[in-house]
């Protein structure tokens, strides 16, 4: 009886030690993250796709991808400057080591209005396009 | 018996809330590949070379709507920091083991003079390392190459 009973007890123990381990293990193996941040409007080269040179007014301009991050002249003309991006973080957790990575591309979308208030030139840039997830840090 | 159980229950609480960790960021990496061919010393202009590709790029989110664009000379530039901590951030508030390192590893230097033609294309590749396992005495200096396009002397 008395030998059955410290049988117990030991395994009791065990079962309490083994359980704490897979639960702490578990909560460190963790297993992937990911994480985002665009920054503006990411959606800014399709809205611009309506903005036609010689034709669109600066107001319509306005009103498709609204109001711009900075207005700088140019003689007669302004030049609109939108500033949009795209950030991406990918992450693999393991039980002692966690390895991560993050693509940042940042771009400016700049529109030449002339002293009619009428957009003659755009350039949108494509930093920010397909930014890959990527996790693995190492290499160039 | 008791004593081994806390024994084992301890250490893999220790080796789980002590992960260490390798994270890398990279901003504009396509920056690397753009088309400098047409951008000639002599013959482009600051606006030729702004119609290409574009005004010069803030490295983090931070700075985003920053224009960085000066009369004199446009730097066109990857970003990166890579950073190794071994950290307690799961029971403490705080990484108290983190080093980082961060630079430009690739940077596309255009020269203008002040009636706006540019006078030199220049390109420099740095390398990067991973702190604390590398010096930076070990860092070899930068590579810096003028570009073909730059014809004017």
């Amino acid at each position: 009886m008395n030998a059955d009973h410290q049988w117990n007890v030991r395994m009791t123990a065990i079962l309490r030690a083994a359980t704490v381990s897979t639960a702490v293990l578990v909560m460190a193996l963790g297993g992937c993250s990911w994480g985002r941040q665009q920054i503006n409007q990411s959606d800014l080269e399709s809205r611009a796709a309506q903005v036609v040179a010689g034709k669109t007014t600066a107001a319509e301009l306005e009103e498709a991808i609204g109001t711009p991050t900075s207005i700088t002249p140019i003689g007669q003309n302004q030049l609109y400057a939108y500033t949009f991006g795209d950030s991406k973080t990918e992450a693999l957790n393991l039980l002692i080591i966690n390895i991560g990575k993050t693509n940042t591309g940042l771009d400016t979308a700049l529109f030449l209005i002339d002293e009619n208030s009428v957009v003659q030139d755009s350039r949108i840039g494509t930093n920010s396009k397909d930014l890959p997830w990527e996790w693995w840090a190492f290499g160039d | 018996m008791v004593n081994m159980t806390r024994l084992i229950s301890g250490a893999a609480m220790v080796v789980a809330l002590s992960a260490c960790a390798f994270e890398k960021h990279v901003s504009n990496e396509k920056v690397q590949e753009y088309d400098k061919t047409g951008i000639v010393a002599g013959k482009s202009t600051i606006f030729d070379v702004i119609n290409q590709i574009g005004v010069p790029l803030p490295d983090l989110p931070e700075e985003a709507g920053t224009l960085l664009v000066s009369r004199n000379y446009l730097s066109y530039r990857t970003y990166e920091q890579r950073c190794f901590r071994i950290g307690l951030e799961r029971i403490a508030l705080i990484t108290p083991f983190r080093w980082c390192y961060a630079d430009n590893p690739y940077e596309l230097g255009i020269e203008v003079d002040d009636a706006g033609l540019v006078t030199g294309v220049y390109e420099t590749r740095r390398d990067m390392i991973w702190r604390p396992f590398h010096g930076e005495a070990n860092l070899a200096p930068p590579q810096t190459v003028e570009l073909s396009g730059s014809s004017f002397r």
